[in-house]
């Protein structure tokens, strides 16, 4: 039986999830020695032709042709993982979904017939269907060499869904908004960062996405004790995971208030 | 290390026969190939079966009690551990550890008829039971089978089924919610079965086991029909991490499922089972 | 059997448990909070601040004074130090078609805490009834305790959250200390009454410079440690409260909580005897070497409950009610004592500021009214 194959492929997004792999260093050498490593553009120009055993998925779909690429892509994948915020719940660049987007590229480029884009940015489990996702912005890399020592193994990843909170305390962390009043979105985001914000006195900035419960009103209303805008949770939910269901029916629901 | 801490670290087992039993439902027969004698068990205790790397999961023993050299279980592939295990090709290792939890009251069988319920793969906990019950005691009474399954392929240890039909003052009933054409057992829940099975045994002990939805309503048909609840035994099954009461993943209400059951008194759970997400 | 020290003296005892390979734990001023952190030296200890706890809320201010235990109860416990929030069981190595398992090396550390809190005994005795008291034990947390070595300090100024009177767990310490004192305020000075819990404390003791207390010396201790207990933030009634709950799992209650609860499962987390873990599995990339942790897991989360494809308690409120009637009501049936000890923690540190000491009684009102 050959070494199974790994491919990294980006759509929209900004490279920094296949930063993630690269940080991993020796434990890269790891992998390289565990899967063949076919296509990685940002560590190599090398590109050996599929089926692949493994695909990580940077990014989210924006142009009709990332619709083809990534249907390709799964067409030559035995297992589809997404990694990162973009490719999960269509990124930052999802709040163009909120928006004109037409009116957007007639207002930065000065040739707009050159622009192929499509009017929303959407994860990859919009178009194909994916095996793992990889919450973050960026993804955790501890997180990443779980999942391929996982599928190595024929486990299932070690993946919680539950709260940052979790991970805050588990290191011993004082919450930063109960001891701080500071804006957290941790009790209502994903954990798998290992509570990083939360660690250096920052709020959580939701960039793992929704937790498996989201109460957002509840968020809402002690964010509003702590003087906190209704307006600023709206903002804050609408950042990397603005078109995650869970987040963009919280966002538009404090809108409706 | 002392005995009770070794018994939570997991010893291997060779797999030395499986059998399919339906499409998603497989048996494997273990040995110890740790150079250790395999351990005993009563009917319904479980060993926590795992792959190193990929997890454990609890299951019951699903072979005769007495058999001293390996060990049975019944598993249905729902998962990447269960996928590991039944995965696993004869000569290849598992893991196990145990025996936990309580078992079947298979001491109050003298001089009474029992009734075995099973639903889907409850009859896999249900089995050791069958054999101490059936072939073994002298001293019991009648004894019926209810056995209820989603189709005739669903259907668990039909060979095992057969057999105990052809014993003495053994009855088995057969129903499925959806029949073939040849199917010749009943359509429909265990508890239309209760009537035709009550006439042979009379009021029986009952040990039973299948999804709490089946649990549920077969524990209060079998009350309505004037059994007594503390005569009806049932088997749980719960999220369980450790089995031995340290993880608390397997509460039901103030009980431990893996030290106070898996086999509890009806009258005891009937309520919480009963109730929404407790 | 008791003795008096001085502050300099306390510093001594700390050198006393590191010079015996001890590591010397106590209530360090971490950003925002005070939480257990090694210390050399007991000038690094919260000295001269005073938390203010409240529902959802924390916050440091300047004492007058420089006490040095003039605070409560941190974002940590005991809990953190003895049963960590993950730890291994077993590793694995491929022997040929087999495995070798080596059970987790159990740890070498020596754990002397300064500055625990009778709650915070209560919560460990707990944990000892939880995880050492049954047929099957944590062999970790055993070793452990095995090795710890507890300097207990009185409560004199409980906080706003603190229901230890109702709980019977303090605000002095009865028993589980090697060494308990009193600090008090006396002739512009402080000193530490103290009292011998282990013949390990009075070898330790030995060591260390101190005088016999005078029977007035003992009295103020105690009377400060009576008057504290007079004193007391919050209060829980007890009695019929395990049979109110366990009979009370469908009460309309549980929804309403619900809309403010989180799930995020702080309380948990917080609470120095919640014990519930997760089992978390790995495998070295080339498939050599496994590892068995258990990692600090949640009655909140939803994978905890999950069986069959689906979580058992799917709602907030299910999973609320599972908490709190575990807490106080399950936990009396299954190991003889409430699982509370009165610390206040889950409510200080829940974001939203739930407070079942008011939610019981409101609950029980409307069940009479």
């Amino acid at each position: 039986m050959g070494k199974p194959s790994l491919a990294v492929w980006k759509f929209a997004s900004c490279d920094g999830c296949q930063l993630s792999l690269l940080d991993l260093e020796d434990r890269l050498l790891d992998i390289a020695e565990a899967v063949d490593i076919a296509h990685f553009p940002e560590a190599s120009t090398a590109h050996a032709d599929g089926p692949y055993t493994v695909s990580l998925v940077e990014g989210s779909i924006t142009t009709p042709r990332d619709a083809d690429r990534i249907r390709a892509v799964r067409h030559q994948s035995e297992l589809v993982v997404a990694i990162g915020a973009c490719a999960t719940a269509g990124g930052i660049q999802a709040l163009r979904n909120l928006a004109d987007s037409d009116e957007f590229v007639r207002t930065v480029y000065a040739t707009p017939t050159y622009i192929d884009s499509l009017a929303t940015s959407t994860p990859i489990s919009d178009h194909i269907e994916v095996d793992i996702e990889l919450r973050g912005c960026p993804v955790s890399k501890i997180q990443l060499l779980d999942v391929v020592g996982a599928l190595l193994a024929g486990r299932k990843p070690d993946l919680p869904t539950y709260p940052v909170c979790i991970e805050c305390k588990a290191r011993g962390v004082s919450c930063v908004m109960v001891a701080g009043g500071i804006a957290c979105l941790g009790p209502i985001t994903q954990a798998g960062c290992g509570a990083i914000c939360p660690a250096y006195d920052r709020g959580c900035y939701g960039c793992f996405g929704p937790a498996e419960t989201v109460n957002v009103a509840s968020l809402a209303w002690q964010w509003r004790e702590l003087g906190i805008e209704d307006e600023a949770l709206v903002r804050s939910l609408r950042t990397f995971n603005t078109a995650a269901p869970a987040f963009a029916a919280a966002s538009a629901a404090i809108e409706d208030r | 290390m002392d005995d009770q801490a070794s018994t939570l670290i997991p010893r291997p087992f060779e797999v030395v026969a499986k059998r399919r039993e339906t499409h998603d439902v497989t048996t494997l027969m273990v040995e110890p190939s740790d150079g250790r004698s395999c351990f005993g068990f009563e009917p319904a205790q479980m060993g926590m079966i795992g792959v190193p790397g990929v997890g454990e999961v609890p299951i019951s023993f699903s072979n005769h009690p007495d058999t001293s050299r390996c060990l049975s279980v019944t598993i249905r592939n729902a998962g990447a551990v269960t996928a590991a295990i039944t995965g696993t090709e004869v000569g290849g290792v598992i893991t196990v550890r145990g025996p936990y939890g309580t078992s079947w009251p298979i001491d109050l069988v003298a001089g009474r008829d029992v009734l075995f319920v099973a639903g889907g793969l409850g009859l896999a906990p249900l089995r050791s039971a069958v054999f101490a019950v059936a072939e073994e005691s002298a001293e019991r009474g009648s004894v019926g089978i209810v056995y209820g399954a989603k189709t005739p392929e669903d259907m668990l240890f039909k060979g095992d089924l057969e057999i105990w039909g052809e014993y003495d003052d053994v009855d088995v009933h057969l129903t499925v919610d959806a029949p073939t054409e040849e199917w010749t057992g009943g359509v429909g829940l265990v508890t239309a079965l209760f009537e035709e099975a009550l006439d042979s045994v009379r009021t029986p002990l009952v040990m039973m086991c299948g999804p709490d939805l089946m649990m549920i309503n077969a524990g209060r048909d079998l009350v309505a029909r004037d059994i007594d609840p503390s005569d009806i035994w049932v088997t749980l099954e719960r999220n369980m991490k450790c089995a031995v009461g340290l993880c608390g993943h397997c509460q039901l209400g103030p009980l431990f499922v893996c030290k106070d059951g898996p086999v509890l008194r009806y009258d005891r759970v009937a309520d919480l089972l009963e109730m929404r997400e407790v | 059997m008791s003795f008096v020290l001085k502050r300099s003296e306390l510093d001594q005892l700390v050198t006393v448990l590191r010079e015996d390979g001890y590591q010397v734990y106590g209530p360090v001023v971490v950003d925002r909070a005070i939480r257990y952190r090694r210390i050399d030296s007991i000038d690094e200890l919260a000295i001269g601040v005073r938390d203010v706890q409240g529902p959802g809320r924390y916050s440091l201010v300047e004492r007058a004074d420089d006490a040095i235990f003039g605070h409560t109860v941190g974002v940590t416990s005991l809990k953190d130090l003895f049963f960590p929030p993950r730890r291994a069981v077993w590793t694995a190595a491929r022997d040929g078609d087999s495995y070798r398992f080596e059970p987790a090396a159990p740890t070498g550390a020596r754990v002397a805490v300064i500055g625990a809190r009778s709650c915070e005994l209560a919560a460990m005795s707990i944990h000892d009834t939880v995880l050492l008291g049954g047929e099957y034990v944590d062999a970790d947390y055993e070793a452990r305790r095995k090795a710890g070595f507890i300097v207990s300090i009185d409560c004199t100024e409980p906080g706003e959250v603190c229901f230890c009177a109702s709980m019977g767990t303090g605000p002095g310490a009865d028993g589980g200390f090697d060494l308990a004192m009193t600090e008090l305020r006396v002739d512009g000075g402080w000193e530490y009454v103290g009292r011998y819990g282990t013949q390990r404390g009075e070898a330790i003791l030995e060591r260390v410079e101190h005088r016999v207390p005078d029977q007035i010396e003992i009295g103020q201790a105690r009377s400060a440690v009576s008057a504290a207990a007079g004193a007391m933030g919050r209060e829980l009634t007890v009695t019929g409260l395990p049979e109110f709950l366990a009979s009370h799992r469908q009460h309309p209650s549980w929804a309403d909580i619900a809309d403010r609860c989180l799930a995020c499962g702080n309380c948990t987390q917080a609470c120095p005897t919640c014990f519930c873990v997760s089992t978390i599995d790995t495998s070295s990339l080339d498939g050599a070497t496994m590892t068995h942790d258990v990692r600090w897991d949640s009655c909140f989360s939803l994978d905890f409950s999950f069986m069959g494809g689906r979580p058992q308690r799917a709602s907030i409120d299910a999973r609320y009610r599972q908490w709190l009637t575990h807490k106080l009501s399950g936990w009396v049936e299954q190991f003889g004592s409430s699982g509370c000890v009165g610390c206040g923690r889950c409510i200080t540190w829940c974001p939203v500021g739930i407070d079942f000491t008011a939610e019981i009684p409101r609950m029980m009102e409307r069940i009479d009214g």
